[in-house]
Formats: structure tokens, sequence, C-alpha cells
């Protein structure tokens, strides 16, 4: 008998939460959504930036969704994020799109971080002719296939080395020679391409190109290299955990230059908690100066982003790759909000025919999806264990420390 | 050059600690575990752990805690987990390990998230003829020696040390000489873990780490053992230096950017000319 109640109190309840659920679905079927899918690396040895990446995404679809979604014509659509960890592998992130695509039936794919997977995701895109925005996709190999769908609002690679060298070349006294560390993968091998005519073009010798594949943890022997040459300008072409341990050892060997620049993310707080006074005057680009007047058709302007990103950080400062992560959500809202519509060919032309400014400053796309330059962008500095921004005029915060003062011993 | 051979020497006494354990569990259970970089990524976490518990104490002298804390997880992951698949062949125990290995780094994920984390030591940089020798490697170049010693001790010295070898040795033969193989391997695999997780934590004081890491160790760990003999305490030692001196020297010849290559070239010259390990007698 007691068997037989419980048996059916039990019953009742599974029908009762079914119906619950079924029903609270049935409610939030009601009202439009977007589907957007984003295959991110929230492992593998891109973890980091990924994971950043996915915060900049989250940020985004929670302050749209909060304010009643995506105004699509005269209806609002939910943002309905779907993720997956590509494990920082493009075979796996592959099949992720294409599962995104196939299956979730998502509406446009976000890119995950770094040119190498995006380079093998957007031809998953491409066949299903379905948009992807990527974050940080940057190396112009990308946007010379001829494709339609992919689009990118961050500047590429080639255009780097310009804006860099020019810069190095304003330093007083000016550098005259460059030692170039690079790690053997897409996105470094074409910062370092972009960086050889610019250099030559404005009198600055590249002495060395030191290159190394993924999982070196001794860089001794292309570190001597280099101190053989001693050049004025150490220049770091790869990925952050890398520029760390190049730093590190740069110290431990005593190799000291006029100017050592990070390429990526030098802005990320594991450079002084690791180097502490020594990341004095280590110079890089970031790519979102908060001090930037910027107005932006989400958040109003680039002063009222940042009051809510503190308001929801702690007062931490965003990343390049949160922003990055905001700004393809913003850019892809835009384009939908001007398209009155989520089809992929009217978002598509929407994004092409866009000239708009955002919390990064002005968006246009060309033909293939990749922008156009828009300088200038900032270039950061550490200082006293803070970061300053060096350029652009109207942003800067103070002066370069050049040359760099040697490692402390 | 020699500046590169230093460098080598000192980096592949951690390489060679790192792979001890690996080795041991490889030579004397069959066990290819796969969660063995990952272990040794814990063993950073848990200097990384005590260095923000006890920011006033030095990291290297909580390598005693992290060698019992990494002992403690080795016992039971053996206890509960390996034991159970010893003699249930490779494909079953790869299957395991690599489970583990996923399970332990998407704790780690979860717990400390994808930042790279490094333990900071104060160190010198000795000069002496135009070389550079920062103390911190010094220092970790002899911890690795010590244990490397107290391991030999224990495996040529001791009763528990004749056990392990005894049943790597001929497992049956043991077990009728009235061994409990179970507690052995048990023993053995939580030395393995435990050493593993003081080279990790020694690691983390030299270059940063992520969950992530664990791979790039494992690779190392696997040409080293191949290189030293599976089981072969002072082989994967000179194994470790052997793998650091081919890296550092053939980047310095060729280009770093065929240290990995040259590192797995010397695997295949080992494996065609002496497959046994350079110490191992053949059977």
């Amino acid at each position: 008998m007691k068997k037989k109640v419980l048996f059916v109190s039990l019953l009742i309840i599974l029908i009762v939460t079914l119906i619950f659920i079924i029903g609270v679905n049935s409610i939030a079927e009601g009202q439009k959504e977007v589907k957007i899918g984003a295959a991110v690396a929230i492992s593998g040895f891109l973890a980091r930036e990924g994971s950043l990446v996915k915060e900049g995404y989250d940020f985004w679809s929670e302050y749209v969704n909060s304010k009643g979604g995506i105004k699509v014509g005269d209806e609002y659509y939910k943002i309905n994020m779907i993720y997956y960890d590509d494990e920082s592998d493009s075979i796996k992130g592959n099949k992720l799109v294409e599962k995104l695509i196939t299956e979730d039936k998502a509406d446009v794919i976000f890119g995950s971080y770094g040119s190498g997977i995006v380079f093998a995701t957007s031809a998953i895109t491409e066949k299903y002719h379905k948009l992807m925005l990527a974050p940080l996709s940057t190396s112009n190999s990308l946007y010379e296939r001829g494709y339609k769908y992919i689009f990118n609002p961050a500047k590429l690679s080639s255009y780097n080395g310009k804006w860099w060298v020019e810069y190095f070349a304003s330093l007083k006294p000016k550098p005259k020679t460059m030692g170039v560390i690079v790690l053997n993968d897409l996105f470094p091998l074409s910062t370092v391409e972009g960086l050889k005519k610019p250099a030559t073009e404005n009198g600055i010798e590249i002495v060395n190109i030191e290159m190394f594949s993924k999982g070196t943890k001794d860089f001794t022997s292309m570190l001597l290299k280099i101190k053989q040459n001693n050049p004025d300008i150490i220049f770091l072409s790869c990925y952050f955990q890398d520029e760390l341990l190049a730093l590190q050892q740069m110290r431990e060997l005593d190799i000291n230059s006029k100017l050592v620049f990070m390429s990526i993310t030098p802005s990320l707080s594991e450079v002084y908690t690791i180097l502490g006074a020594d990341s004095d005057g280590i110079i890089g680009e970031e790519v979102y100066n908060p001090n930037m007047p910027y107005k932006d058709p989400i958040f109003g302007s680039n002063k009222e982003f940042l009051e809510l990103w503190h308001k929801k950080s702690g007062g931490v400062n965003p990343e390049y790759t949160n922003i990055y992560g905001i700004l393809v959500g913003e850019v892809y809202q835009a384009a939908v909000e001007k398209a009155g519509s989520i089809d992929t060919e009217k978002v598509r032309q929407a994004l092409l025919d866009m000239d708009q400014e955002f919390i990064t400053g002005r968006v246009r796309f060309m033909e293939s999806g990749a922008p156009y330059w828009n300088p200038p962008y900032p270039l950061i500095m550490w200082k006293n264990g803070k970061v300053e921004y060096l350029s652009p005029p109207e942003g800067a915060t103070a002066e370069p420390i050049y040359p760099k003062r040697p490692w402390s011993k | 050059m020699l500046q590169v051979i230093i460098n080598a020497v000192l980096l592949g006494s951690v390489y060679g600690v790192m792979s001890e354990g690996f080795s041991l569990m490889w030579g004397v259970m069959h066990i290819l575990n796969l969660a063995a970089g990952t272990l040794i990524v814990v063993g950073a976490y848990l200097s990384y752990i005590f260095m923000m518990l006890l920011p006033n104490v030095n990291p290297y002298f909580t390598i005693p805690l992290v060698f019992f804390i990494s002992f403690s997880i080795g016992v039971v992951i053996q206890k509960f987990l390996y034991n159970k698949m010893v003699k249930g062949g490779l494909r079953r125990v790869l299957l395991l390990t690599f489970g583990l290995n996923l399970v332990i780094t998407d704790i780690l994920l979860f717990v400390f998230k994808a930042n790279y984390l490094q333990m900071n030591v104060n160190y010198t940089i000795l000069q002496f003829k135009g070389l550079y020798i920062p103390s911190h490697r010094i220092i970790i170049f002899v911890i690795s020696w010590v244990l490397f010693l107290l391991t030999f001790l224990l495996f040529t010295k001791t009763k528990t040390g004749l056990i392990i070898r005894a049943t790597a040795f001929n497992t049956e033969a043991a077990e009728i000489c009235g061994v409990k193989t179970a507690r052995t391997y048990i023993i053995t695999t939580g030395i393995a873990i435990a050493l593993g997780g003081v080279a990790g934590s020694m690691a983390g004081t030299i270059f940063s780490f992520s969950p992530a890491e664990g791979a790039v160790f494992l690779a190392k760990c696997f040409v080293i053992c191949v290189i030293g003999g599976l089981g072969n305490v002072t082989g994967t030692m000179i194994g470790g230096l052997i793998y650091a001196l081919a890296e550092g020297v053939g980047g310095w010849i060729f280009g770093t950017q065929w240290q990995s290559c040259i590192g797995f070239l010397l695997l295949y010259i080992v494996l065609l000319l002496k497959p046994e390990g350079i110490l191992t007698k053949k059977n």
C-alpha cells in the first residue's frame, strides 16, 4: 500500500513537472528568437583568449536581451546563444560549426578566436551560405579566397606592420634594427610578413627572424642569436604564453633592447604579475582605448559601455578579446536592425553598406568581408603596474619609456 | 653554444623528473598514463595554491607538501580506477587514462579558468665569463637530482623498491612469493604521480602554465621514457638531459622551429638502434 502511494505521488510530481516544462517552453516559443551559434576555444592552448571572447558574446547578448532583444522590423527577437567548445582545434571546430548549422539551425555563426581555426570553419559557413562574424581573424589569407559570408571588424595583420613601423620610426633616436621572434602559425607569420615592406621603407633593418613551433619551452638558442645582432627593437609575434616565456628568458639571459614590442594581448594582467617592475616600458598594440569618445548605437557611447562593463566586472577593464566579442555582436545587431530581417543575404548587404561608429571606432567592410583600415589604433605601454595609452593623441595617458630600462638583476 | 648547453642541462633535469613517474607506471604496470601530463600540471596548481595561502613562504619549501598530496592523488587513482584495469588490455587502459585526463583538465579549467599562472620566485642571475645562470634554475636542478637520488636509493636499497622491481620483472613470480601486487601498484603510482607533481611545481617557477599545458608535458615524457628505457629511473633522468640537449643544440644549429622535430627524430633513432632504452639491457 505504502509503495503504491509513493509510486503514484512520484508519478504525479513527474507529470506536473513535465507540464510545467512544456508550458514554459510554449510560452517562450511565443517570442521569436535569433539563434547565434559559436564554437569557441574554452579549452586547449587558446582557452584563455577564447573564454574572453565568449565573455564578450555573453555580455552583449545578455545586455540586448535585457532590453527586449534585437529589433527585427517591428518585432523584438530574443538572442539564443548556442556554444560549443572547439578545444582550440580547427578539425573539431569544423564539426561543431557544421552541427550548429545543420542540427541546431543557427541563423548566424560567431567565430572562434584566431585566424587558424576560422580559416577552416569559414569554409563550412561558406558551404552552407551562412554568415560568419569572426572577432579577431585578421590574417589576410582569410579574405583572399573570394568568400562572401565571412566578416571581421578587426584590422588585418598586414595593416599592423605599416602602422607599427611608422610609430617605431617616429621615436627619437630612431631605431635602426629589429629582431623578430615569431610562432610558426598563420596569424603571427602574416604579421611578420606585414612588417617587412614598411620596415624597408622606413629604414629599419630586420636583422633576425627567429621562428619556433608550438610547445617550445626553451627559447635560449633563438634569443642568443638575436643577442648577437643586438637589435634596437625586439618584436614578439606569438601568442601570449609564448610572449611571456620570451620576456622571462630575455630577462634571464640579460638580453636588452631599446624597445620590446608585444604584438598580441600586451595588456593582459599577467605581464605585470609575472615581470613586475621589469614590465615598465614594454609596448604593444591594443585594439581598444577606453578613453576615446566614440558614439555607439547599442550602448550609447564608449563611456556608457565602459560604465556598464565596470558595473559587471567590479571595475576591471575589458580585455581586447572581450571587446571584439562584444563588437561582433553589436555589428551583427546593427546590420539586422538596418536590414529589418535575419535573412542571410539581407544582413550581408547591410554589413557591406555599414559605415558606423562603435566602441572601437568606425567600422566599414570591404566586399571580401575584411574591414577598411581605420587608424589610428591604440598603442599601450606598461608603467608602474598599469597600462598606459601612448596613442592616439586624444586618448594618450603617457609618454613612451624609450629606451626601455635594462632588466633588473 | 655553451649557454645553450647549460640551459638545456638545467631544463633537462626537470624533464627527467617529470618523466620518471610516467616511466615507472609504464615499466612496472604497463599503464600508458595519458593523464600524466595533466597530473604534472596539477602539481603546479597545488604549488600555486600554497603560494597564495602562504605568501611569505618560498614556493620551493612547499615541494614536500606537493609531494605528499600528489602521492595521495596517485594512491586514490590507482586504488579506485587503475587497479581495475591493469590486466584489462592496452585499449581499456588508454581509454581510461584518456578519459581521466579530460576530467582533470576540465576540473582545472572550471576552478582556475584558462588564465596563465606562474609561481614568482626571486632570483639573481649568476654571471661567469659571459654566461648567465639564473639562481632559480640552479635550485630546481639541484632539487631534481636530489629527488632522482632518493628515488634511485628507494628502488635499489629498500625492500619496497625491491618489491616494485620484482613485480615489474615478473608479476606472477612476485605474487607466488607473497607480494600483494595491487598494493605494490598503489605505492608505485603514488610515487609516480608525486614525482610528476613536484616536477610540475618546479616547472611552474620557470614558465607559466594553464590547464591545457598537460599535452605538451605528456609528449615530452613519452619521448624521454623511450630514450631512457621504461621503468629505468637512471635512464629516464639521463634521457631527460639528452632530450633537452637535442632540442637546445638542435635548435641552435638548425633553428628553433625544428626543436620538436629533432626531439622526435631522436625518438625514432633510439627506437631503431636501441628500442629498450639507452641504459636498459636487452631482456
